[in-house]
C-alpha cells in the first residue's frame, strides 16, 4: 500500500522524517494507492487561529483542525484512506501482531489499552502488522499488514517510554479529541517485513485495569463473532462475503478476553500463548 | 417469513450466529431459537405447528414454557423484520 503525501506544514515533515525514515520511497512517476494533502487552511484561518486540512484526491477528509494537530491528522487521514478502500478485505478496528507465523488480533474500543499492549508486544518478540487496522483477506483469510507508527495517548506515552528505553516518538500533540497523542516509531526490522502476511491464530480482547492480574479467559465463538462484528468497519458493506470471512476467522482462532494491569505480566501471558 | 430476507448461518455446537444480508446485522440465537428459525425457513407459519414440531424434536409435549419462549422469539423476529405476522383468517 503506497501513499503520496504533500504538506506545507513543517511539523508533518519533521514527524515523517523521524518516524518513516526506514520506509521505501516512491519515485515521482510511480503509481501510488492514495494521494493525500495535509496543508494549512486558506483565508482567515491561515493567520487567525490557524488550521490544517486533509484532502484525499482533492476532496476534504475531515473537518479542519488546529494547525498544531497536523501530524495526528495526517495519521488519521491515512487510516481513513485504508478503511474506506479496503474492499478486498474485511477490516477490523484492531491491532494485530505476529510471532512464529501466527497472528493475534487485538480488537478493542479506544481507551482499552490495545495500542499500549501492541506497542509493548512489538518490542518483546512480536512483529507489528498493524496497531489500528486489521485487514483480513476475503480470498484466503490471511492478515495483510498496514505497518505504520503506533498511536499512543496520554499516560501510555510515558509508560512506553519507560518500557522501551530509547524508543523514538513524534513530538507530542496536546489537546486533541483523544487528549495528548504521540506516535511511536516502528522497529526497522518490522518495516522490512511489511509485505509479509500471516494467518490468524488468536483473537484476544484486551482491557487494561489498574492493579488487575493478567488473566486470559476463553470466549465462546458466537460471542466473539458478534463483538468482532461491532469492531468491523465494513462488514455491512461487504455483506455475506464479509460475514463468511468473519466467521471463518473466528472458526480458525482461539478466542479470549484479556485483562491486565502490568505490562511485564501481560508479556508473560503472550509468551505462553506463542509457545502453545 | 419475509421474502427479502437472506440469512447466513454459522454455529459451533451451541449458540448460532446468523447474518442477515439486507440489513448487514448479525444476531445470536440459542439452540431452541435456531431450531425454530429452521422450521420457519422451511415454511412453518403457525405457532401451534411450530411448537408441536419443536416439542417432537425435544421428545416432549408442547407446554406453556415452550410456547412463551416461542412467542418471545416471534416478537424479536417481527421487530427485526424477518417475519410478517399474518392476519387470522375467518
Amino acid at each position: 500500500m503506497a501513499f503520496r503525501l504533500r504538506s506545507d506544514v513543517p511539523a508533518v515533515a519533521r514527524a515523517v522524517e523521524r518516524l518513516y525514515a526506514d520506509y521505501p520511497l516512491l519515485a515521482a512517476d510511480q503509481f501510488c494507492d492514495f494521494e493525500l494533502a495535509v496543508q494549512r487552511a486558506a483565508g482567515l484561518r491561515r493567520w487567525l487561529r490557524p488550521q490544517v486540512t486533509a484532502h484525499y484526491d482533492g476532496d476534504p477528509v475531515f473537518e479542519p483542525l488546529p494547525l498544531g494537530h497536523a501530524f495526528p491528522l495526517t495519521e488519521w487521514a491515512l487510516n481513513w484512506c485504508v478503511t474506506t478502500h479496503a474492499f478486498e478485505h474485511l477490516s477490523l478496528h484492531a491491532a494485530v501482531v505476529e510471532r512464529g507465523g501466527r497472528a493475534v488480533i487485538l480488537p478493542a474500543p479506544p481507551g482499552s489499552g490495545k495500542s499500549t499492549l501492541c506497542a509493548a508486544l512489538i518490542h518483546r518478540g512480536w512483529r507489528l502488522l498493524s496497531d489500528e487496522l486489521t485487514l483480513v483477506s476475503l480470498a484466503d483469510g490471511r492478515i495483510s499488514p498496514v505497518v505504520r507508527p503506533v498511536s499512543l495517548k496520554n499516560r501510555s506515552i510515558d509508560i512506553l517510554s519507560d518500557f522501551v528505553p530509547g524508543a523514538v516518538f513524534s513530538e507530542p500533540t496536546h489537546d486533541t479529541v483523544k487528549g495528548t497523542v504521540a506516535h511511536l516509531r516502528v522497529p526497522s526490522e518490522h518495516v522490512e517485513r511489511m509485505h509479509e502476511t500471516a494467518l490468524p491464530a488468536w483473537v484476544v480482547f484486551p482491557r487494561w485495569e489498574a492493579g488487575a492480574a493478567a488473566t486470559l479467559t476463553t470466549l465462546p465463538k458466537p460471542d466473539t463473532v458478534l463483538e468482532l462484528g461491532r469492531n468491523s468497519f465494513n462488514i455491512q458493506t461487504l455483506g455475506a462475503a464479509g460475514f463468511q470471512a468473519l466467521a471463518d476467522l473466528v472458526d480458525r482462532c482461539d478466542c479470549h478476553a484479556f485483562q491486565y494491569g502490568n505490562l511485564d505480566e501481560a508479556m508473560a501471558v503472550f509468551d505462553r500463548l506463542a509457545a502453545s | 417469513m419475509s421474502p427479502v430476507i437472506q440469512l447466513h448461518w454459522r454455529d459451533w455446537g451451541g449458540d448460532s450466529v446468523v447474518f442477515e444480508a439486507r440489513s448487514g446485522l448479525t444476531q445470536q440465537f440459542d439452540p431452541l431459537s435456531a431450531a425454530a428459525m429452521a422450521c420457519i425457513e422451511s415454511g412453518v407459519t403457525d405457532l401451534g405447528e411450530l411448537s408441536q414440531q419443536l416439542a417432537e424434536d425435544l421428545g416432549t409435549q408442547p407446554d406453556s414454557t415452550l410456547v412463551e419462549s416461542l412467542c418471545t422469539l416471534l416478537e424479536r423476529l417481527t421487530k427485526l423484520g424477518w417475519i410478517e405476522p399474518q392476519p387470522l383468517q375467518d
